[in-house]
């Protein structure tokens, strides 16, 4: 049995983050694709899209190809469906739009390389996937993404897949530590007291300063991320939480931590949105911050590879063990054993 | 014209018409181009229907909800309409689109089948000519493909891809295994291999033509299996086929995008009537919510509105827990005085004339218990708010450059309605040009109403005044209650028709002492008041 039968059974929804460029993660999603050729899995596949900037045209695009087998469901910009070489039929036609046309959802007619441009929104990726499961999709893959730019979430997806790899350093071992370092930042903890509360804020986009008895003094996103004096005017003795709906600094949570000594935890819509390097952060941690998550992410799994597009390698044995002795609780895909 | 002068925006017509709720984009269209009706015949098929539609919301409310769901789904299809207008040929997405227009016109005509005595002018036609040509198979699922049913090449063509992937297959099975065995290692999925340069068959293998090198890094080589060499006639024919079998789509697009292109007639009438649909629909469960009534279209110069509710207003009492007190009145061609106390609401009932008119000219129910209404050419109305003054001008100069405008068309069926005629200037000069504009209006073919604090301009003229706080007792101010809240509760909003030459009741001193004015204000104002009236006696 392999791993993509024990995947399908227990989730709906997988989402791929990689740590850095040419982390492998594409190499991780054609793993699956071709196990779930080989087990007859009917996948769905989409991607998070880009803003329009880094992206305005094919030749542009990050992205690179994706082999696709026949059956296959993929939720895509209608522009990048080009009729001679790829044989699919219509399902949908979403309202979901991208500089390359609407997100179409398709069934692959016949084996094709494909290039995924999903939704960029939570609300987006909910709904094509949900339409991809309605035709017949046993798992869906997210091609997703660790940056400040998307604001889809890899918290949505069921369980998530990191890809690490050399392309991180020329120093294996700080590969493994930033890694370790991300991993830690994935699976914070889920803050279990005021949660209504934060669901609010995230929805409205605001951050929020929450109090002891439960008061909420909300601040407009722009304001709070700006001026660290603003936030702090309305810190107070009786300050519990910060909420931030986006992306967090070590700046952004500087400011809170020396004013406040720690005492007031910090709260972040989900561990992808923690822009933090290592040692920033446990200067951080030792000078008393507390950070918890609202949505916690269900990370099941890394992947590495040992080969730097910039022509180092590392012996993949080594790393893989300097590397699994720290986090015997994940799955190890092996993409590229040799 | 009808609406002069940003009447439109003044009466809150935006907050009237925002209440009709559409479920279409074409419905969207037709609320956003909302039209006017100035025949009363053409009015009255209008109302025809929405009483139909009114009907079916009372009784068929489930096949209602379910028509609101089909209306939603429809999206735009009028650009690829355009484009096959064009001679062009449309993609897999756009026949994949127009093809699931069809099912959903279908789904639609079926529920519209269940609506009791819907005219056929509403109902959108059948699109059996597009349905059989986009789903040939006669599978009814709403999903698009280029079928092997179009053509029969087509599918011998695919028929011998078919063959040829799994003949290429079985070959590359086999050779992938003949390669394995021989160099005691695993291909993987791919067709790739990766092996160090140490390794014992990296010669023989770098050397083997079924190997095609592809890159390296400082250890590992990587090769992948070149089908090419082995199967160079199938590779090569599974290319031609491949070629062949896009030429033939394109074929079949081009015939499809033609045959498709003498149908645009009916995408044309289809859009339009789910459009008219869908702002019936929308119109007519405004007037369910609101309980409007269907006004009576006369064609004397009669407007008499019982029981008149200005939506917006009512609205916002019922927030703050107050009642909106019905207005009824009665008005001819010519000029109508309303007088009465501050805050009595003569501009809520100036604005729920303009409403109700505004309203049955759009098309729509009104909020009363009984409207007569002769059509008219225009509405204007001058409210004396910044939208006036953005002419440039001091409030009288811009109530003055707009009337004298609005004056010049006194001689068609129109509505003016002025607010506080000559607020802007002195109570002398005021009076004298309220009166001398009041009795050249009250010569015109337009319904003219009029609020005015002067005394005597209603000589000669339908005069109303609001009853206002002819009863009210500063002494019983319910305790809890705000000012506003009390004033609200003590004040008669209702009209009552008075003898021309009755004056204007003077209740602003007793309100600004009531509102909480400072009391040696108060005090002072009461005693310049009677000094005034004793000098004007005298003067008499």
């Amino acid at each position: 049995m392999l791993l993509i039968d024990e995947l399908k059974n227990k989730y709906r929804t997988i989402s791929l983050v990689g740590m850095v460029k040419n982390a492998g993660k594409t190499t991780l999603l054609n793993e699956f694709i071709n196990q779930a050729y080989l087990e007859s899995v009917t996948l769905g596949l989409t991607s998070i899209g880009y803003d329009g900037e880094t992206n305005d045209s094919v030749t542009n695009t990050p992205k690179p190809y994706v082999e696709v087998f026949p059956g296959t469901l993929i939720a895509t910009a209608k522009n990048l469906l080009n009729t001679e070489t790829i044989k699919y039929e219509v399902l949908e036609v979403t309202d979901f739009l991208t500089v390359l046309g609407p997100i179409v959802i398709v069934r692959i007619r016949s084996r094709a390389q494909v290039i995924l441009i999903g939704p960029r929104s939570n609300e987006g990726l909910e709904e094509v996937s949900r339409m991809m499961r309605k035709w017949g999709a046993d798992l869906v893959f997210v091609d997703g993404a660790l940056d400040r730019v998307s604001s889809a979430s890899p918290a949505l997806a069921d369980a998530v897949f990191l890809a690490t790899g050399a392309a991180l350093s020329r120093d294996i071992n700080q590969v493994v530590i930033q890694t370790l370092h991300r991993i830690h930042l994935l699976k914070l903890k889920k803050v279990d007291e005021c949660i209504e509360i934060f669901k609010c804020l995230k929805d409205e986009n605001q951050i929020g300063i929450i109090d002891e008895v439960g008061h909420v003094y909300k601040m407009d996103l722009k304001t709070g991320i700006n001026s660290g004096d603003e936030l702090k005017k309305h810190l107070d003795k009786h300050s519990k939480f910060v909420f931030f709906p986006g992306a967090v600094t070590y700046n952004m949570l500087k400011d809170i931590v020396m004013f406040t000594h720690g005492k007031v935890a910090v709260i972040v819509s989900d561990g992808s949105k923690i822009f933090i390097e290592r040692e920033p952060y446990i200067d951080l941690v030792s000078k008393g911050l507390e950070i918890a998550v609202l949505d916690e992410i269900n990370l099941i799994g890394v992947s590495i590879n040992p080969v730097s597009p910039k022509g180092y390698y590392f012996d993949e044995r080594v790393l893989k063990k300097k590397l699994m002795e720290k986090i015997d609780d994940l799955l190890l895909v092996n993409v590229y054993d040799s | 014209m009808f609406f002069k002068f940003s009447a439109y925006e003044k009466l809150d017509m935006d907050y009237i018409v925002d209440k009709i709720n559409v479920s279409s984009i074409y419905g969207k269209d037709k609320k956003n181009n909302i039209n006017l009706f100035f025949d009363k015949a053409s009015l009255e098929t209008e109302y025809d229907l929405m009483t139909f539609v009114l009907q079916n919301l009372k009784e068929n409310k489930l096949v209602i909800t379910k028509i609101r769901n089909t209306l939603k789904e429809f999206k735009e299809i009028r650009g690829t309409i355009n484009r096959l207008e064009k001679n062009e040929i449309l993609s897999e997405v756009e026949f994949f689109e127009v093809k699931k227009f069809s099912f959903q016109i279908r789904s639609l005509c079926a529920l519209l089948g269940k609506l009791k005595n819907l005219p056929d002018s509403l109902i959108p036609k059948r699109m059996i000519a597009v349905e059989t040509l986009l789903d040939p198979k006669g599978d009814k699922i709403p999903t698009f493909f280029i079928y092997d049913e179009y053509s029969l090449r087509l599918k011998e063509i695919r028929d011998e891809i078919t063959a040829l992937n799994n003949k290429i297959e079985v070959e590359k099975k086999s050779l992938y295994h003949m390669l394995e065995k021989k160099y005691e290692m695993k291909i993987r999925a791919n067709g790739e291999i990766r092996i160090a340069k140490s390794n014992l068959f990296y010669q023989s293998i770098s050397q083997d033509p079924h190997f095609s090198y592809q890159s390296e890094s400082y250890g590992l080589t990587v090769f992948s299996v070149d089908l090419n060499h082995a199967y160079n006639d199938l590779v090569k024919r599974m290319d031609e086929l491949k070629v062949e079998e896009y030429n033939e789509e394109e074929e079949i697009k081009l015939e499809l995008s033609l045959k498709l292109q003498e149908l645009t007639d009916v995408f044309r009438i289809n859009v339009e009537r789910i459009g008219n649909f869908d702002l019936i629909l929308g119109k007519a469960s405004f007037a369910y919510g609101y309980d409007l009534k269907r006004p009576k279209i006369v064609e004397t110069d009669v407007f008499v509105i019982m029981g008149g509710i200005n939506i917006p207003v009512s609205d916002r009492l019922r927030k703050e827990g107050l009642e909106y007190l019905p207005i009824d009145i009665y008005l001819e061609t010519g000029a109508t005085i309303i007088t009465g106390s501050n805050m009595g609401g003569k501009t809520v009932t100036l604005k729920l004339i303009g409403q109700i008119a505004s309203m049955i000219q759009l098309g729509m129910f009104v909020p009363a218990e009984s409207v007569e209404y002769p059509i008219r050419d225009f509405i204007h109305i001058s409210v004396g708010d910044s939208q006036d003054m953005s002419l440039g001008l001091s409030s009288f100069a811009g109530e003055m450059v707009m009337l004298s405008e609005i004056i010049k068309h006194s001689d068609q069926r129109g509505i003016i309605l002025v607010d506080e005629l000559s607020r802007g200037t002195n109570p002398q000069e005021g009076y004298a040009i309220s009166r001398s504009i009041t009795d050249y209006l009250n010569k015109s073919n337009a319904i003219c109403v009029f609020t005015s604090h002067f005394d005597g301009i209603a000589k000669g003229k339908t005069h109303y005044q609001v009853k206002g706080l002819k009863n009210m007792n500063f002494q019983e101010m319910i305790e809890g209650q705000s000012v506003i809240e009390n004033l609200h509760h003590q004040m008669d909003f209702s009209l009552e028709k008075v003898d021309d030459e009755q004056s204007v009741p003077k209740e602003a001193i007793p309100i600004a002492e009531v509102l909480g004015l400072n009391k040696e204000i108060i005090m002072n104002a009461k005693k310049y008041l009677k000094e005034k009236k004793k000098g004007d006696d005298n003067n008499e």
